[in-house]
């Protein structure tokens, strides 16, 4: 089978699609060697298409790669400290529970921020 | 305190991660093997809304998937399956992982002496709202001190919950 389509697009088209991908899973799936993969991700870094953000999975140094159009996205939500407060709580569980931002800091995580000054608000 | 209930929690945290769409999947209890279309097409959801929950089901451990080239259409095909007997691993781990997260909140909070602007455009230290004469750069208003007593006993409260649910798991 001939195939058409650039690597460089089909990377783009999975980190896309899915909001987010591991390296690690990403040469795999593809079937291309490791370090043609981490070209191509430094290529599209540079074109200022996709973030790398160097995470620890299971004890592995690897990056996520994250489409750039979300990132700016979430920062503007995040920002907005007043809209995330307006939020009722679904439990009483932190947004850490089933958050997948692996390298997120618990002192400067604005979730953990809006949630926490909800709690100072509302006495027990 | 009333009993956990495990599986509403699980079904949270999949909720969280994947959405309406991945709390659905996961309550179809599937236990074979699944590709995606025939899934999306089955249940009427837009293919690319499904991949996306899974993909986020992957990444916490829930689902795992298998690529295989259809001998037909030389298309790539996902082949799903959903974890459930991982759950509890993976419920476990969210809740330690939360836990520690909440610890180094309680840390960062009652080592300091914090002051807020009411509007809630900052928050600051005592050092910093001095340099501020108290005022907010943003808005103008009047700084206030943010009493977190009630918040930390709260987030205290939790992670024995946390505590109470993890010697269940």
């Amino acid at each position: 089978m001939i195939e058409f389509k650039d690597t460089k697009d089909e990377v783009l088209r999975i980190i896309k699609e899915r909001g987010g991908v591991l390296q690690k899973d990403l040469w795999k799936e593809l079937n291309i060697d490791s370090s043609k993969c981490s070209r191509i991700l430094r290529k599209l870094e540079k074109d200022g298409l996709v973030k790398r953000i160097e995470v620890v999975v299971d004890g592995v140094k690897t990056f996520k790669i994250v489409p750039v159009e979300l990132l700016e996205g979430k920062k503007d939500e995040e920002l907005d400290l007043r809209h995330i407060l307006e939020r009722p709580d679904a439990s009483f569980l932190p947004p850490c529970f089933a958050c997948l931002e692996r390298s997120c800091e618990a002192t400067s995580c604005l979730k953990l921020e809006a949630w926490f000054l909800n709690r100072c608000r509302s006495p027990l | 305190m009333k009993e956990i209930d495990v599986d509403k929690l699980v079904l949270e945290l999949v909720g969280r991660v994947a959405g309406e769409i991945g709390t659905i999947l996961y309550s179809l209890q599937l236990e074979d093997e699944f590709t995606d279309d025939k899934l999306a097409l089955e249940l009427g959801i837009d293919i690319s809304e499904i991949r996306k929950a899974l993909f986020a089901m992957y990444e916490i451990g829930i689902a795992e998937y298998k690529r295989k080239r259809d001998d037909e259409t030389g298309w790539m095909e996902y082949y799903w399956r959903i974890n459930y007997s991982r759950a509890r691993e993976v419920l476990k781990r969210e809740l330690e992982k939360t836990k520690k997260k909440l610890e180094e909140k309680i840390d960062s909070e009652s080592n300091a002496i914090f002051y807020i602007c009411p509007n809630y455009c900052i928050k600051v230290s005592y050092d910093d709202a001095i340099e501020l004469n108290f005022y907010c750069p943003k808005c103008g208003s009047m700084l206030n001190y943010l009493d977190c007593e009630n918040a930390i006993r709260n987030l205290k409260e939790e992670i024995k919950k946390i505590d109470e649910i993890l010697k269940t798991l």
